[in-house]
């Protein structure tokens, strides 16, 4: 019985082994700028995310509505007009993963910061960048 | 099955499943590649907000 149930584990971790290298190879595939398009559009949606997130708790807290106007939007600005950049990138066939990460993750991470000085909880906006592409 | 060896296969079971959880979500987009067109799309949508709210 003990026996047994050691063997279903490690043949579960095998499993899981195998199954993360068939899915990491499947990314591997890809051409650079199809990789730069994914993770693009998850930027896209973290930063929708991210703007509901802060517009409702400004809705709710009429008392932040001047750091959300003098400081948010303009980070989502910053964020949106990177994200173009990227595009751009994409439309010319130069789309690189590393540089989406290095040009359009900080003007994220601007934004982050912003939203936890207006007091937003560390896991709401968390939850908002579940979409969103990461490197393994 | 010593204590510090179930720990060690379930840290790293668990850090597995947590990298599959990562790798699986590449793949689903890799289902549905967006092309330049759908981002421009969605840039123009997210500049309206932001612009709605200046």
């Amino acid at each position: 019985m003990r026996r047994s149930r050691q063997f279903i584990v490690i043949f579960m971790v095998l499993a899981l082994v195998m199954a993360c290298a068939s899915l990491q190879d499947k990314w591997n595939k890809l051409t650079p700028n199809e990789q730069a398009r994914i993770i693009v559009g998850g930027f896209q949606k973290t930063l929708s995310s991210l703007f509901d997130t802060g517009k409702a708790y400004v809705t709710a807290n009429p008392s932040k509505q001047t750091i959300w106007k003098t400081k948010a939007i303009p980070a989502f600005d910053a964020a949106n007009q990177a994200i173009f950049l990227g595009i751009q990138a994409c439309i010319e066939g130069k789309g690189l993963p590393s540089k989406m990460y290095d040009s359009i993750g900080p003007a994220m991470k601007a934004i982050d910061d912003i939203l936890l000085l207006m007091g937003i909880p560390e896991g709401t906006i968390k939850n908002a960048h579940s979409s969103e592409w990461k490197e393994v | 099955m010593p204590v510090a060896a179930i720990i060690a296969l379930a840290s790293g079971a668990l850090d597995l499943f947590m990298k599959l959880m990562k790798v699986a979500d590449q793949i689903k987009g890799t289902e549905k590649i967006p092309t330049p067109e759908q981002l421009l799309v969605e840039y123009r949508a997210m500049q309206a907000k932001i612009d709605a709210e200046k």
